[in-house]
């Protein structure tokens, strides 16, 4: 390199040039949960974890069209693992799900309210009955509480969990590949994600900012929602009127 | 990403002439390079992209407040370090030598000043240049081989290397 353009390249060096926002991630992520990514066309307007789940969700489904390096990168930057954009263009082979689907600890209801730092939420009816085992994990963010039914085989029928969503939980993402139906709905004036078809996992903030990766546990339909603090999950064979009456009446 | 937000930053703080707007346009360029992911050509080279995304931002900023880009170009207190430790007089006519580049670069022209920065300050290749100001490749080779001309004619360069 001549002389002159090397000194300014040393000049370059030696420049104190502004460093960017410490926050810059965070603050781009903010905007673009602000403000709902028209591809995601939510019929109301969730709060912006939710907004930004469905933003990511429409990227994913863009497929084809999609680049992975730079979606990675940008998902990365925000947050979100670039793992987990791997996983959607090639749908997963199902994670082996543990004999108690690794859902914790068998407790009594009685312990579950103990146990969970937050109020816990009872299902009812149209919730078949009593559940048949309730399980309390304190590894996941700060406990989470599963409703477990069994079928007439002792099979895992429908799933209810319900975790407090912590401090900085920014971001609820299922991955959903091209067989899974994704779509946006309400519960009580909430909002919620409703999928539909091929199995997903479960990916969200925890309160230090790290993406936690849940287990698959039915691979079947799921029902996502919030309220208040809390953020609730149900999963099994139901159709998305069932399942969004079980939340309804919670 | 984490990568690619200082270079973003930095070619904004040099096309707005401030951090504020550099700030802002920086976010709102990565927004909307989020946003536009899906048009983004398979097998293209992201960072050119994304820079000229960002400055494309910056420079809307600047035209919109009506001010010309006159970022404060600072020297770092110490000058790079490394290797052997220079003799203090070697020190001093260096740091000497970079302020006399550095008043010398402002004096030139806006657009001769920005491709030199680009190109040699931010190390930018000439693609990423010609990106982040909007123009063509062949308009970068020209400017930049033009505005080392004038700086070398206004520093005297045989005088300064005698």
């Amino acid at each position: 390199m001549p002389e002159l353009e090397r000194e300014l390249r040393d000049l370059g060096r030696a420049l104190d040039l502004p460093a960017p926002p410490d926050d810059l991630a965070a603050r781009v992520r903010q905007a673009i949960a602000a403000e709902p990514a028209p591809a995601a066309a939510p019929r109301f307007r969730p709060r912006r974890a939710l907004v930004v789940a469905l933003a990511v969700l429409a990227l994913a489904a863009l497929g084809a069209l999609a680049v992975p390096q730079a979606r990675t990168a940008i998902l990365e930057w925000l947050g979100l693992r670039g793992a987990s954009v791997e996983r959607v263009e090639t749908q997963p082979d199902a994670p082996a799900v543990p004999d108690d689907l690794g859902l914790g600890d068998l407790v009594t209801l009685a312990e579950a309210r103990d146990l969970a730092p937050f109020t816990l939420v009872e299902p009812g009816p149209p919730a078949p009955g009593p559940p048949d085992e309730i399980r309390f994990d304190p590894v996941t963010a700060d406990g989470q509480v599963a409703f477990l039914w069994l079928d007439t085989a002792a099979e895992p029928e429908l799933l209810l969990t319900e975790f407090r969503a912590p401090l900085g939980f920014e971001f609820v993402e299922k991955l959903a590949g091209p067989g899974t139906e994704v779509a946006a709905v309400e519960v009580n004036g909430a909002p919620g994600i409703w999928l539909e078809g091929e199995p997903h996992g479960f990916y969200y903030l925890d309160a230090a900012g790290q993406p936690r990766d849940e287990t698959l546990r039915l691979a079947r339909n799921t029902l996502l929602w919030e309220r208040g603090p809390l953020t609730f999950r149900l999963e099994g064979d139901l159709t998305r009127e069932e399942a969004l009456a079980v939340a309804r009446a919670l | 990403m984490q990568r690619h937000q200082g270079i973003a930053f930095r070619t904004a703080c040099l096309i707005a002439g401030n951090a504020a707007d550099a700030e802002d346009a920086t976010q709102d360029g990565f927004v909307k390079a989020y946003r536009a992911l899906g048009r983004f050509r398979r097998g293209a080279p992201f960072r050119p992209w994304l820079l000229q995304i960002v400055a494309n931002e910056a420079r809307n900023r600047r035209r919109s407040a009506g001010r010309r880009a006159a970022l404060d170009l600072r020297l770092a207190g110490a000058g790079p370090s490394g290797g052997a430790a220079p003799s203090p007089e070697a020190a001093t006519e260096a740091a000497e030598r970079r302020a006399e580049l550095l008043a010398a670069l402002g004096r030139l022209r806006e657009e001769e000043r920005l491709v030199l920065a680009c190109r040699f300050l931010l190390e930018l290749s000439e693609e990423e240049t010609a990106a982040a100001l909007g123009v063509r490749r062949g308009t970068v080779k020209s400017r930049a081989s033009r505005a080392l001309a004038r700086l070398r004619a206004d520093l005297g360069e045989e005088a300064a290397h005698a």
